[in-house]
């Protein structure tokens, strides 16, 4: 039987994927906003930039990377380094998912080769603590 | 000078930053880990005051808090002055690296056992994942 820890650390690598593309996006809401106007700081323009960081993407974004840290913490307690750590990169599959299935990005054949790759990794490594 | 420009002009840096930022945040996971095995059982509990007080009174757990910053550090700089297909795999890639050379090798951490199942695991995951970090980030 595969460790619990195993699914642990996938549950904690699918929050920490999910939490990128949405920090991206509420990040990318104060690039047009520049704190720098005549060689000068724009204080004004800074509180603006603080104001819409509070954005309700960065809080959800903030509230799944700290669940997908604490996730990664126990996985980390329970479970091996070695099994463990490369576990965590699941969180690149999620995003490279979610940006295919909610952005309509295109996946090409070497993309779909990387997916099975990752997929039969954490197989292989699930198998590993069975 | 346009942002391309900007960047064909640093990115000589962009593979020593994302090596540098991969490692500290492989480094991250390896003190982590090693933070855990303070806890008895390894069996850390977020909702616990007595684990968190563990936690937070070790200086293991610093080591890896101002590791994992430096690293976040050096990512963000190599993002922010190289290609996202090229820092991304080299940071994806030390990431996995260090916690496994640690592991295996009884390094910061109590070693591990190589085990072949383990190997073909850690070697598939890497270099899918590698490659998804060039699109993923």
């Amino acid at each position: 039987m595969i460790e619990p820890y195993v699914f642990l650390a996938l549950a904690a690598a699918t929050l920490l994927g999910i939490s990128t593309p949405l920090q991206s996006r509420g990040i990318k809401m104060v690039s047009d906003i520049n704190p720098i106007e005549d060689g000068k700081i724009q204080w004004g323009k800074i509180k603006d930039i603080i104001k819409t960081l509070i954005n309700r993407y960065i809080l959800v974004a903030v509230v799944l990377g700290v669940a997908g840290g604490l996730g990664n913490m126990m996985a980390l307690g329970r479970g091996e380094a070695t099994i463990v750590q490369p576990l965590m990169t699941f969180g690149n599959f999620v995003t490279v998912l979610l940006g295919a299935v909610w952005l309509n990005e295109s996946l090409d054949k070497l993309e779909y080769f990387e997916i099975a790759l990752v997929l039969i990794g954490i197989l292989f490594l699930g198998w590993a603590t069975a | 000078m346009s942002d391309g420009e900007e960047k064909e002009g640093s990115i000589g840096l962009e593979v020593p930053l994302a090596a540098i930022g991969g490692a500290l945040y492989g480094l991250f996971g390896v003190y982590l880990k090693k933070t855990m095995g303070l806890i008895e059982g390894g069996n850390f509990n977020p909702a616990s005051g007595v684990h968190w007080g563990t936690i937070l009174s070790s200086g293991v757990f610093w080591v890896a808090v101002i590791v994992g910053i430096l690293g976040l550090v050096a990512w963000i700089v190599a993002l922010h002055v190289g290609r996202v297909s090229i820092v991304g795999p080299i940071v994806g890639g030390f990431i996995v690296f260090v916690p496994v050379v640690c592991g295996f090798l009884g390094i910061i951490i109590p070693q591990e056992e190589i085990t072949f199942k383990k190997v073909i695991g850690i070697l598939a995951i890497t270099a899918g994942s590698m490659g998804l970090a060039a699109k993923g980030e």
